[in-house]
């Protein structure tokens, strides 16, 4: 049990031949909740895919839950990036977060009651049983990404993955998806990235940044120097919390 | 019309209508929200292939469609997704291909090919018995694998990623789903033609989304839908006495753009 649930070392990965994710070295602990920020192409999605076993490194060794990552699929729930497409997809709340439960259970006639009572544990946890019957399409969007965060519950996971969850939803809705994050979260480990570097830190453990290359740090405490090596720009980043700490704009001379 | 009725060929024809709606309505709402109305349409057209086989061989071509379309279906499905080429690449070689092949065995063919006008779009007036008893086999068959393997179906449609990274195998299900398409198009191409057939593919399945909240209650109104089209079409071209396969199209995109103007001023 006290294995930690991702394990990744040295791993690189290319696609057609550009080198996204470069040597990459990170581990996750048990109970951790960590933040992976960086600029836009800056592998983040990739990272999350090569934890899932969707993208294989082209070097490097990855160890989830302490197996490989098909064979921890199982146990890892999954809050994809999201799309234009699934807003008008004829689904009910209901429906898509019984799909949490298909991994362990398809190609069977029905559902099983484990899994309805799984779906149900899980939307409670997300306060939207009372929307259960809506079609997903008729939700805020705030409300459309607690139904997605419930369907990766439904699976009862150990580790939750998350891509860009506060992504096109306002200020106010972003807070709430952290507090709920910081509910759900006792015993999961919460691996989640995101190119808003704003609001995160008062909510997670830790943050890595990914710039092509792995910056990580033990702690909430990002080095100036980091920011400037990861992004060509100035950042302006604001990490309240403890420990307190901001971070000044800074300036290329 | 009741006088209509009495001949053997218009109540097989209106058979032959209702057993297609079925099968459309139901694969026609995986095709609308999976967005793979133009593979569809590689694999009706590639299923001329199939059509001239059979007639060089001298067998009901229906017999020979059948293989040949879901031999299409995974030829198209396993080359896009494994050899990186873009999908409507896969979709446009494989569409000419079939034809060409078709074109070349008939050729091949001693004689006069009677009925190929009937394979290009359709003939729901010469529907045979033969020809029903398969149609009702595939029906079945389509059926059957629908109930096996709906939430599959529905879960690499909502989201491929997902459904892979929660351990589905989702190239098999993909390849189930062109499979589906592929005996749907070969149920369709008795009724309305190799080039007509995604037009009830699509419309019926496309015209209940705007009202329907979920798959489910799309592949239940969409054979309805279908079934109207097919019906009307096929009295309205027995009164007027014009082509059966183009009247049952033009009804069904008749009421595509009423329902399209109707659930805008709905706001659906």
């Amino acid at each position: 049990m006290n294995v930690n649930p991702v394990e990744l070392h040295e791993v690189s990965f290319a696609y057609n031949g550009t080198e996204v994710l470069r040597q990459v070295t990170l581990t996750v602990r048990p109970g951790e909740f960590l933040a992976v920020i960086g600029p836009n192409g800056g592998g983040k999605t990739t990272l999350l895919k090569i934890i899932l076993g969707l993208l294989r490194p082209s070097e490097g060794t990855v160890t989830v839950l302490g197996t490989d990552p098909v064979s921890a699929r199982a146990q890892i729930g999954y809050v994809p990036q999201r799309s234009a497409h699934e807003r008008d997809f004829p689904i009910s709340v209901w429906d898509t977060v019984l799909m949490g439960r298909l991994g362990r259970r398809a190609f069977r006639l029905s559902y099983h009651s484990d899994d309805e009572d799984a779906a149900r544990e899980a939307l409670r946890a997300v306060e939207m049983l009372d929307y259960q019957d809506r079609q997903i399409g008729r939700l805020s969007e705030g409300q459309r990404q607690r139904v997605f965060v419930a369907r990766a519950l439904a699976g009862r996971p150990r580790l939750l993955l998350m891509d860009e969850p506060t992504a096109s939803v306002d200020v106010v809705m972003q807070a709430g998806i952290y507090q709920l994050l910081q509910k759900i979260k006792q015993d999961l480990t919460i691996v989640l990235v995101t190119h808003d570097i704003g609001v995160i830190a008062s909510y997670v453990d830790k943050i890595a940044c990914l710039g092509g290359e792995m910056f990580y740090h033990d702690s909430k405490e990002i080095g100036q120097k980091d920011l400037e090596k990861m992004y060509d720009c100035p950042v302006e980043l604001i990490a309240h919390g403890v420990p307190h700490r901001v971070v000044r704009e800074h300036r290329h001379d | 019309m009741i006088e209509a009725l009495q001949f053997e060929f218009m109540q097989n024809a209106l058979l032959a209508a209702l057993l297609a709606s079925v099968a459309c309505g139901i694969v026609g709402a995986y095709v609308v929200v999976k967005r793979i109305v133009f593979i569809a349409g590689g694999i009706s057209h590639a299923a001329f292939g199939g059509i001239g086989l059979g007639y060089w061989l001298g067998v009901n071509p229906l017999w020979v469609v059948t293989p040949f379309s879901l031999a299409a279906a995974m030829a198209i499905g396993l080359i896009s997704r494994a050899s990186k080429t873009a999908e409507d690449t896969t979709i446009g070689v494989f569409w000419a291909l079939g034809m060409a092949l078709g074109i070349i065995f008939i050729g091949l063919s001693p004689g006069y090919a009677p009925d190929l006008f009937s394979y290009l779009f359709g003939n729901i007036l010469t529907v045979t018995t033969t020809d029903l008893y398969i149609l009702l086999a595939l029906d079945i068959l389509i059926v059957l694998v629908v109930c096996l393997l709906h939430r599959e179906f529905q879960a690499i449609a909502f989201d491929e990623d997902y459904a892979a990274a929660s351990g589905l195998p989702v190239m098999a299900i993909y390849l189930a789903l062109l499979g589906l398409t592929a005996l749907t198009v070969v149920i369709l191409i008795r009724i309305v033609g190799i080039i007509l057939v995604i037009a009830l593919l699509t419309i019926p399945a496309a015209v209940v989304r705007k009202w329907a909240g979920s798959l489910k209650a799309m592949m239940c109104a969409a054979p309805i839908v279908a079934a109207f089209f097919t019906c009307a079409g096929l009295v309205l071209s027995y009164y007027l006495d014009i082509a059966s396969g183009a009247t049952i199209i033009v009804v069904a995109g008749g009421v595509y753009f009423i329902n399209l103007i109707v659930a805008r001023r709905r706001g659906a």
